[in-house]
């Protein structure tokens, strides 16, 4: 064995666990490393966390079949980090898989927030070549999200954030004429949404959120799928600095005090104590994924709420429901 | 030593990029570090004289 041999060997054997704190090389290649993944007890160098990120990506698309050639995706894009690498992530995909894709923002109107992220949606579509299709809350429902929580009340603004943009999103990724709506949702949203759920005790809930979202199948629901939902946080951070995507590290004003927070917290107390944890608990969400939805058709019938999709009586939208979630909340409807 | 942390001046102790993450009283699960202008590992050596980046890059919304 020569001397580069012996001292790749010698690299290959200290590099993998860095537990020693001078061990700062890629434990691949033994180059300078620029990210350490602790739920994978390794350090990487630029190259071969940018490849390590895009095959996860591209494997999680192709293990759940999310793109088929010739599809219509609409992409849900805030301009924030995750949605943005997202958008890059299925551009590099539509190079080898040819489908149609465009972008749609909805613009909720907060006030000190909102304006920063839509010009970073605004930049990477044209730089990208994607068509943007920006939705404003004020003109789709008459007010901005900011003065309908005056009226409302701020304890309740993720709630009703997400069900106006969930709404927004479906009705106009079908009126684009797309067949899928891919959203922005990483493995960190995966671990505190199962948490969250179960500590509200709204476990069904879990049986429409999955890599694929949406158990009710039904034309007027565009079918959500969702690349990043098996990649960390971090990871889609780090990758967007190293590749040179500009993004605005902004907190939304509202989410602060919001239930999410706290949760987001104490997981990532947990991965500190325990690395690892949060892509366990995403792994073990998938492996009872199946179950769940089929928990989740029980405890719908159970509840006597009509199993199938219908249209809101009011609007029009589908819902599993007589009314939709956002005639309920905007107009305090009780009389259907 | 000094380190930029959302664009302010701030105070750190440490020799790595760890050390200086939790001097800060950040998480390292919440963050990530520039040192001399590119990102850098867990186990990273800095010195004074190095320009060090802490960057918040996990927020809600």
């Amino acid at each position: 064995m020569n001397a580069a041999s012996k001292s790749k060997c010698s690299i290959l054997k200290t590099r993998r666990f860095s537990k020693d704190s001078s061990a700062a090389h890629c434990w691949k290649c033994g180059k300078a490393a620029r990210i350490t993944l602790r739920y994978m007890n390794a350090d990487l160098c630029q190259s071969h966390f940018v490849k390590m990120f895009e095959s996860r990506v591209k494997r999680t698309v192709r293990q759940y079949g999310m793109l088929k050639k010739g599809c219509k995706v609409a992409v849900a894009l805030s301009g924030g980090k995750d949605s943005t690498v997202m958008l890059h992530m299925l551009r590099k995909i539509g190079k080898s898989l040819p489908f149609e894709m465009f972008a749609i923002t909805i613009d909720e109107g907060i006030a000190g927030y909102r304006n920063a992220t839509l010009e970073v949606a605004k930049r990477e579509c044209k730089k990208l070549g994607v068509p943007l299709t920006v939705v404003s809350f004020r003109e789709e429902f008459g007010q901005t999200l900011d003065l309908l929580l005056k009226e409302k009340g701020q304890g309740k603004a993720c709630s009703f954030c997400g069900v106006i943009r969930r709404y927004a999103l479906n009705k106009w990724a079908r009126k684009l004429g797309a067949d899928r709506l891919a959203v922005g949702h990483n493995s960190d949203d995966v671990a505190q949404t199962v948490f969250m759920n179960f500590m509200r005790n709204e476990p069904e809930r879990l049986g429409r959120f999955g890599p694929l979202a949406g158990a009710v199948e039904d034309e007027a629901f565009v079918l959500r799928i969702k690349p990043l939902f098996t990649t960390p946080e971090r990871d889609v951070a780090a990758y967007a600095i190293m590749k040179g995507i500009g993004i605005a590290f902004s907190e939304c004003p509202y989410a602060r005090a919001a239930f999410r927070q706290y949760v987001r917290r104490m997981l990532n107390d947990a991965e500190e104590k325990y690395p690892g944890t949060k892509q366990r608990v995403m792994n073990a969400f998938l492996a009872q994924n199946a179950l769940m939805l089929d928990g989740a058709k029980y405890r719908v019938e159970k509840r006597g709420v009509a199993g199938k999709v219908g249209k809101c009586c009011f609007c029009g939208e589908p819902t599993s429901g007589k009314a939709c979630n956002l005639c309920v909340m905007l107009g305090e409807r009780t009389d259907y | 030593m000094e380190v930029l942390l959302d664009g302010r001046k701030r105070k750190a102790s440490g020799s790595t990029v760890r050390g200086i993450v939790e001097s800060l009283g950040l998480s390292p699960e919440e963050t990530l570090v520039k040192v001399n202008g590119r990102l850098a590992s867990d186990g990273t050596k800095v010195c004074p004289k190095d320009e060090v980046k802490v960057m918040r890059v996990i927020f809600g919304g």
